[in-house]
């Protein structure tokens, strides 16, 4: 157990000053714009259903889902809506932050492109304090974990030392370990070899034992072996993300090293997925983009406002350069109004009926930093995560480092009789329940999947608009903004982005606004309402 | 099975036909039909002298992946084995076994036995892999010598 824990230092903080990669991301709007007639609507419910019951799984039934009243044109809503048309758009769009509310969210989106750049410039800015090749640091930083004052404060301490432990450099004493008998090799005592490939006629390689005319590789060490053999080790090894040794000793193979032998840019894949590794221990402040095939990483600074997010049940909603939308907390797609609890129990609930889930409920444990389920086959409370590298007990689930030595009791666990719950409820009412809410829950997929294709047939009108019209690109984005607010709420606009006649389009270009804002309002309005009901506590989710 | 994985696995049994150390065996063992299973070996690793180990030979099956050497083989002693860093499973929890600690592919069968001859008698008291073993060992010595020599009776020579 020598590897530390990783304070996360976020790398890219202070040396980006490209201003593209800053977004300030504001996702509450101010609420008191918002037509009050839905919160009326529930509030009355709320009043009449008295005292819910705690017990059940989402204690919103007697509203929620009935649509009709959330549909707009409600009769006695007429009112609202024509005096909410009448408002001057702007007033409507403008997203500002009401008083009491969540702070903004400051976050950058980046490539690991964009982290290995700025990984290089820190070597940069580096390379005068250590005075070693830029290479040389590369390791040092990787072993690390890009954690700088952690490595500088060593490297002042026993720099000689390190350099030996990272494999930088080799032992000057004599001391050889038992894995390295010279015995065995007694051609390599002492000789200091020079790095690289060289061409051997009948060498012997001890990894694969064959005895042929061959293309050598070593280090200083003096450990050659066949080229064959290196490259298939450093295959093997390349996905791991590890600083690569020697296959017989601790020195380390630098990036130009593994180029030599691979014979192509084969260091990039280390690092890739160097920093893969690097996101994943610290992924309270670096997240990937959920979506598919989506290569954007969220890097959040200061994480200290999420507790605030969670307290007030909003959602700390991010968004991708490829305009994906998710929530930094939880990582699923955005979910207003629904905070991440009310979302981590209805995906979970969604997906119970699986086996496997039922098994690694069973069976496994999350890791309480990065959530990966962890199945324990054997061996002590110590866990370390395998992907965070977190240190944790199993048993409390609580950080290593106060249990020391009790590997096998832990004195920090106390037992949680609330948790025994008893299963009294009635089965088949609850069944009941969950099969209306998931069918209501597959409509809405089914009907987002729609939206999604609207959108796309939208998007292809713009651009018709743009070219018989001859409007220009800023002119037409009155569209393109109305197509992202479709992607909630469409019926209403829909319809008008029928109109097939460019011209007729372009005339009613005050209808769309108003339209839009309105679809937009009645979102803030659900996802304000929704909040609201988490926030007082009347629907929580149990599991 | 990959090519270098047989050639070496092949290798590593002449060698040790060649020469291995006193009192130790290793062999491949048998697959159904008759032929020899190079990926799979039986192992004999003697107690050391002059320890509470002496008496026993301990048996070991060694699993070699497809991915060897660039992945280290698995080894097991029997399941329930008595030592703190033996799993239940028989798994035995050595550094120079651990792909992510000390492996290297330069490593031979001859080291591997030898080093868990060693671990034997020098258990690791900040790794363990089993309860019973490990709290008798840093808690009653006495009473884990006893069972230690109880076990080397069970595999005696």
């Amino acid at each position: 157990m020598t590897q530390m824990k990783s304070k996360t230092t976020p790398i890219t903080s202070d040396y980006i000053d490209d201003p593209n990669y800053e977004k300030v991301h504001n996702p509450i709007f101010d609420s008191e714009n918002i037509s009050s007639f839905t919160l009326t609507e529930i509030t009355d419910h709320k009043t009449d259903s008295g005292v819910l019951s705690q017990d059940s799984e989402f204690e919103i039934e007697d509203f929620a889902y009935s649509d009709d009243e959330f549909v707009y044109d409600d009769e006695e809503n007429n009112e609202t809506y024509d005096s909410m048309l009448s408002q001057p758009i702007k007033q409507i769009t403008k997203k500002e932050m009401s008083e009491g509310s969540v702070p903004n969210l400051n976050y950058e989106v980046l490539t690991t492109q964009n982290i290995f750049k700025n990984m290089l410039s820190r070597l940069d800015h580096l390379q005068p304090v250590f005075n070693i090749p830029r290479e040389d640091i590369l390791l040092l930083m990787q072993h690390y974990d890009w954690n700088e004052e952690r490595l500088l404060e060593n490297w002042t301490e026993r720099m000689d030392e390190l350099l030996v432990e990272i494999g930088v450099s080799q032992k000057t004493s004599a001391v050889a370990t038992s894995l390295e008998k010279k015995a065995e090799n007694p051609d390599i005592s002492g000789v200091k070899t020079k790095r690289g490939i060289a061409f051997k006629q009948s060498f012997e390689c001890i990894i694969c034992c064959e005895d042929k005319d061959t293309q050598t590789f070593s280090l200083e060490c003096g450990h050659e072996y066949c080229i064959d053999c290196y490259r298939h080790y450093i295959e093997n090894k390349l996905h791991n993300g590890n600083v690569i040794t020697c296959m017989d000793c601790s020195l380390a193979l630098k990036n130009i090293d593994i180029d030599t032998v691979m014979g192509h840019d084969s260091s990039k894949k280390l690092m890739a997925s160097s920093i893969k590794s690097f996101i994943q221990k610290h992924n309270k402040n670096y997240k990937w983009c959920p979506y598919a095939d989506c290569k954007c990483i969220i890097h959040l600074k200061d994480t200290s406002s999420l507790a605030e997010y969670t307290r007030l049940h909003f959602s700390p909603f991010v968004k991708c350069d490829a305009e994906h939308r998710f929530c930094f907390n939880c990582g699923f797609e955005t979910h207003a109004p629904a905070d991440c609890n009310v979302t981590n129990a209805w995906v979970k609930k969604a997906k119970k009926e699986s086996e496997n889930l039922n098994w690694v409920m069973s069976h496994t444990k999350e890791c309480p930093k990065c959530g990966v389920n962890i199945e324990k086959d054997g061996g002590c409370n110590h866990m370390k995560c395998s992907s965070c590298k977190y240190e944790f007990c199993w048993i409390c689930e609580g950080d290593w480092a106060p249990h020391g030595k009790s590997f096998y009791q832990c004195t920090l666990y106390t037992n949680d009789e609330k948790s025994k719950k008893k299963e009294s409820e009635d089965l088949s009412k609850i069944m009941k329940k969950y099969t209306f809410y998931y069918r209501v829950f597959n409509e809405h997929e089914i009907s987002a999947k729609l939206d999604w294709k609207l959108g796309q047939t939208i998007g292809s009108k713009v651009r018709a608009l743009q070219e018989k019209m001859d409007v220009s690109w800023i002119e037409g984005q009155f569209l393109t903004d109305s197509i992202k607010i479709l992607n909630e709420a469409v019926e209403d606009l829909s319809e008008l982005l029928q109109i097939k006649d460019p011209e007729q389009i372009m005339k009613n270009k005050l209808e769309f606004y108003n339209k839009s804002g309105y679809v937009e309002n009645r979102m803030y309005a659900l996802m304000e309402c929704g909040r609201d009901l988490l926030c007082k506590g009347i629907c929580k989710p149990t599991d | 099975m990959s090519s270098l994985c047989l050639q070496r696995l092949q290798e590593e049994r002449k060698k040790w036909r060649k020469d291995h150390p006193f009192g130790f065996f290793a062999k491949p063992t048998k697959k159904a039909d008759g032929t020899m299973n190079l990926q799979k070996w039986q192992a004999g690793i003697p107690g050391k002298e002059g320890t509470i180990w002496h008496e026993g030979v301990y048996p070991l099956t060694i699993e070699y992946p497809d991915e060897y050497p660039s992945k280290p083989p698995k080894v097991k002693l029997p399941a329930g084995f008595y030592h703190p860093n033996v799993y239940p499973s028989g798994t035995i929890c050595l550094s120079i076994l651990n792909e992510e600690q000390d492996w290297r592919p330069a490593i031979t069968l001859k080291q591997i036995c030898l080093g868990i001859q060693d671990l034997l008698d020098t258990p690791n008291p900040n790794s363990p892999a089993q309860e019973p073993a490990w709290r008798a060992f840093s808690k009653n010595k006495a009473e884990y010598e006893r069972k230690v020599a109880l076990q080397a009776k069970q595999y005696a020579k």
